[in-house]
């Protein structure tokens, strides 16, 4: 048992790993080769404290809380990027200006009568993050919960 | 003639009154519950008597992995649209202050030993969402207990 693939496949002897007739094999040979025994041993007491010790890598929340990440930058990027072509655009803006002109005029008129400030909106009903350390946010309407992941 | 052009600027004037009039001008005193909550795997230290959070604040946390939510303080404020609340929970401080525009304005503090306060994070969040139940929770790793989670759970008292 000195050659590297007998090591190998008392390895894979103690990992469960090996076909039913090498396995028989191996087991018939440890009675009579002592390192091999030695090997096993120190091999299944290895694997033994690794799962035993090892911490757990856990996710601390649920696929859901990562997905309405993942769709909330995708519904940020697409607000930021319009679709629409330069041509119609162009075509069209003065059909738009006006009632754009009225729009902004109102959002001068109400934001004169509210408190400035620094606001960068985090989306879904009115819930709005102002700057400091950064967070991660889920919300879910229909558990009716917000939840801001310090990081 | 004059009269119908008089009528319209009236209702015009109406309806711009309307849209500046402040939503937290509309917005009456709401009673809060203001909740500190600990997530982990493991028990309750032993001689802190800690109750376990209700079925409804759990409810809300299903989405996170812990097993046992502790309440470490839960406290019952009345929000004061003319003024700042300051609660103070275990090692942390929170402000409360209804904005003009039918907000709440909550903004997390850390307190350290020498019991200074150190802004963690400010947010607003809909006066009416509290109102109609929803729970607005801020989290994070439990910096001294690996694996361990705080949570300040904020939601309306009925």
């Amino acid at each position: 048992m000195k050659n590297n693939e007998s090591l190998l496949d008392l390895q894979a002897y103690v990992d469960g790993e090996l076909p039913e007739d090498r396995r028989r094999e191996v087991e018939a040979l440890l009675p009579a080769d002592a390192d091999a025994r030695e090997l096993v041993e120190g091999l299944r007491r290895l694997s033994g404290l690794l799962r035993t010790h090892e911490p757990a890598a856990v996710v601390p929340a649920s696929r859901e809380f990562y997905w309405s990440q993942i769709r909330r930058r995708i519904e940020a990027e697409s607000v930021e990027s319009p679709t629409a072509p330069a041509t119609a655009a162009a075509l069209g803006w003065l059909r738009w200006l006006i009632p754009a002109l009225g729009v902004a005029t109102v959002v001068v008129v109400v934001s004169m009568r509210s408190p400035s400030s620094e606001l960068a909106l985090a989306g879904g009903g009115g819930d709005v993050t102002l700057a400091d350390v950064s967070s991660t946010v889920f919300r879910s309407e229909s558990d009716g919960v917000t939840v801001h992941w310090i990081q | 003639m004059t009269r119908l052009v008089s009528l319209r600027m009236g209702l015009i004037m109406i309806a711009l009154l309307a849209l500046c009039t402040p939503a937290g001008a509309l917005a009456g005193d709401l009673k809060l519950r203001l909740e500190l909550a600990w997530g982990t795997d493991g028990n309750a230290p032993e001689g802190k008597n800690l109750k376990e959070l209700d079925a409804k604040g759990r409810e809300k946390l299903r989405h996170f992995r812990w097993k046992n939510y502790w309440v470490v303080k839960s406290t019952p404020v009345v929000l004061d649209a003319k003024a700042i609340q300051k609660v103070a929970l275990d090692r942390c401080q929170v402000d409360f202050k209804t904005t003009a525009d039918g907000h709440v304005e909550v903004k997390l503090h850390s307190i350290n030993e020498a019991k200074e306060a150190k802004l963690v994070k400010t947010l607003r969040h809909s006066h009416e969402a509290l109102k109609r139940g929803e729970f607005l929770i801020i989290a994070g790793d439990d910096k001294d207990k690996w694996n361990d989670a705080w949570f300040v759970i904020i939601r309306a008292d009925p």
